[in-house]
């Protein structure tokens, strides 16, 4: 029995610095549940995910709509805190454990005043000066000592995200940029400049998550879930290749197994990308161009809008914005208005099959602390 | 080893924490030739090495762990100047260095950053603080090696 995602709704994410953690994932909520043609009686669990909400954070939130007694479950897993949640909500449907579950992705970076994420300082990488672009900047400098790959070629991730991300109004970014202005933006960590890291922001997202039998009943449009797979890292005490993500590369794998279904089939993907490097590699280990032809496959065209499988239609991390524990369950939202045609100016037309992927964390001897991947197909 | 020399309920050794925020262990060794080398720990059950040591070795899940003198030569696998830090001044350099029989520590990076590249040979500074420096190796180093 799958598990299906009946509605979806977000706020546009940005510096949304006077609205709280509930103020921010309230609105969402609310659509999500009045799209659904359910009533907040129907709810059976709320899983909700955040990296920074602090305590009782799901709570918090449906409180102020009148949601109690049922479980409220937190979860925490980085940047994949959403779509862990999402992972959790179609467990519990698919097990027959709940009928209907609600799902909340939010997070409030602002609260931080910018700059680089609050990482742990308890890991040891953490206290000899580690930050998360400074990872992807050292997986950059690999790619391109490497690869056949320039600058240049990460900057164009950029561009491609901002010009995707001009035609979505829930976009933080919406400005473009050349392959020149994006080089020459600040240096974050070499070789990323700024124009290369997504944005600090606020955002929320819910979906309501149903069981096949209420999906028929209602007769409504939706998707089906086809997989969704939750992997943690693996410690190592040594070698890393940094080209090749272990956690994305096992991830995908069980979910294209799961799913039957092979990644030339995907019409889009909401990948990964909090740093460019990260588009590039995760073409490789989500299986959408082989080892080593990922930099040709970007300036193929083949993923940006309008090609074969485009990735990011949203503008991805790097211009819709990455409210951390957020993201995932936008990535689902962007996934399901595509495959219910209501994506606007940026529908990829006859959509069926979509994927999305988010990682999460850096900690000392893994690749991501958390990985999601999940893949949706188009139902009635 | 585990020890379950005593009832679980009478509070056996391996039931204590791990007081892994104390004092920093010692991270550079010097060898009998005067040589500074990393100081890390090697596992006595799977010989997995690491650095800086560890209470539990994550390749076997055992805690037969004793110190072992690593190594002053390592490549860099990849680096980064950082701009960017809300705890520490920059700019800095950080890399990835692997050291003989599979050890890699992210450690500060001596010398002009765009002199650096990837998989060149880096040697161990002696004067360390709290984490280790590398710089690049001079010529006779490498053929050393
Ligand atoms: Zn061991």
């Amino acid at each position: 029995m799958s598990a299906y995602i009946l509605s979806g709704a977000m706020i546009p994410m940005g510096k949304h610095t006077n609205a709280s953690y509930a103020g921010l994932a309230v609105p969402p909520v609310r659509r999500a549940i009045r799209e659904s043609g359910l009533s907040r009686a129907d709810i059976g669990a709320v899983y909700c995910g955040h990296a920074f909400g602090g305590m009782l954070t799901g709570q918090r939130i449906v409180k102020d709509l009148g949601i109690g007694g049922v479980p409220v479950v937190n979860i925490d897993n980085a940047c994949s805190g959403g779509a862990s949640a999402v992972q959790a909500a179609c467990q519990a449907v698919e097990a027959g454990i709940v009928d209907v579950a609600l799902v909340i992705g939010v997070d409030k970076l602002t609260q931080f005043g910018g700059g680089t994420l609050p990482l742990v300082t308890e890991d040891w990488e953490v206290r000899q000066g580690m930050v998360m672009p400074a990872l992807y900047a050292m997986r950059a400098r690999r790619y391109l000592h490497e690869r056949d790959a320039t600058p240049a070629d990460l900057a164009a991730v950029a561009v491609k995200a901002r010009r995707h991300g001009m035609t979505n109004p829930f976009a933080q970014i919406r400005k473009a940029a050349t392959v020149e202005e994006v080089l020459a933006s600040r240096v974050i960590c070499d070789p990323l400049t700024l124009f290369q890291c997504c944005p600090t922001g606020d955002g929320a997202a819910a979906l309501v998550v149903v069981s096949e039998g209420r999906f028929r009943r209602l007769g409504k449009s939706g998707l089906r879930v086809r997989a969704s797979v939750l992997h943690s890292g693996t410690a190592t005490t040594g070698f890393r290749d940094m080209l090749r993500p272990e956690i994305t590369y096992h991830s995908a794998a069980e979910a294209y197994e799961v799913a039957e279904v092979d990644p030339k089939d995907l019409d889009l993907v909401e990948l990964h990308d909090a740093f460019t490097i990260a588009e590039l590699v995760y073409y490789e280990a989500l299986g959408l161009c082989k080892p080593g032809h990922s930099a040709a496959l970007l300036r193929s065209g083949a993923t940006s809008q309008g090609g074969r499988t485009v990735v990011n239609p949203s503008g991805g991390l790097l211009a819709k914005g990455h409210p951390v524990g957020c993201s995932g369950v936008a990535q689902v939202v962007e996934a399901f208005w595509h495959l219910t045609d209501q994506a606007g100016a940026r529908q990829i037309p006859n959509a069926r099959l979509a994927l999305t992927h988010v990682t999460g964390g850096g900690i000392s001897g893994l690749d991501h602390g958390a990985c999601t991947v999940h893949i949706f197909e188009r139902a009635s | 080893m585990d020890t379950h020399d005593k009832p679980a309920g009478e509070r056996p050794d391996d039931t204590m924490p791990n007081l892994d925020l104390g004092e920093t262990e010692r991270l550079v060794a010097r060898t009998p030739l005067g040589e500074h080398t990393v100081m890390g720990g090697e596992c006595g059950d799977c010989s997995a090495r690491m650095a800086p040591s560890r209470p539990v070795c994550p390749n076997c899940g055992g805690t037969n762990i004793h110190p072992a003198a690593l190594d002053s030569l390592g490549t860099l696998y990849s680096f980064s100047v950082v701009h960017v830090s809300a705890t520490r001044e920059v700019p800095y350099t950080i890399g990835y260095v692997d050291l003989p029989k599979n050890v890699r520590v992210l450690a500060a990076i001596d010398g002009d950053p765009a002199e650096l590249r990837c998989d060149q040979v880096v040697r161990l500074v002696p004067d360390t603080g709290d984490g280790w420096r590398f710089a690049p190796a001079s010529v006779e180093e490498k053929d050393m090696r």
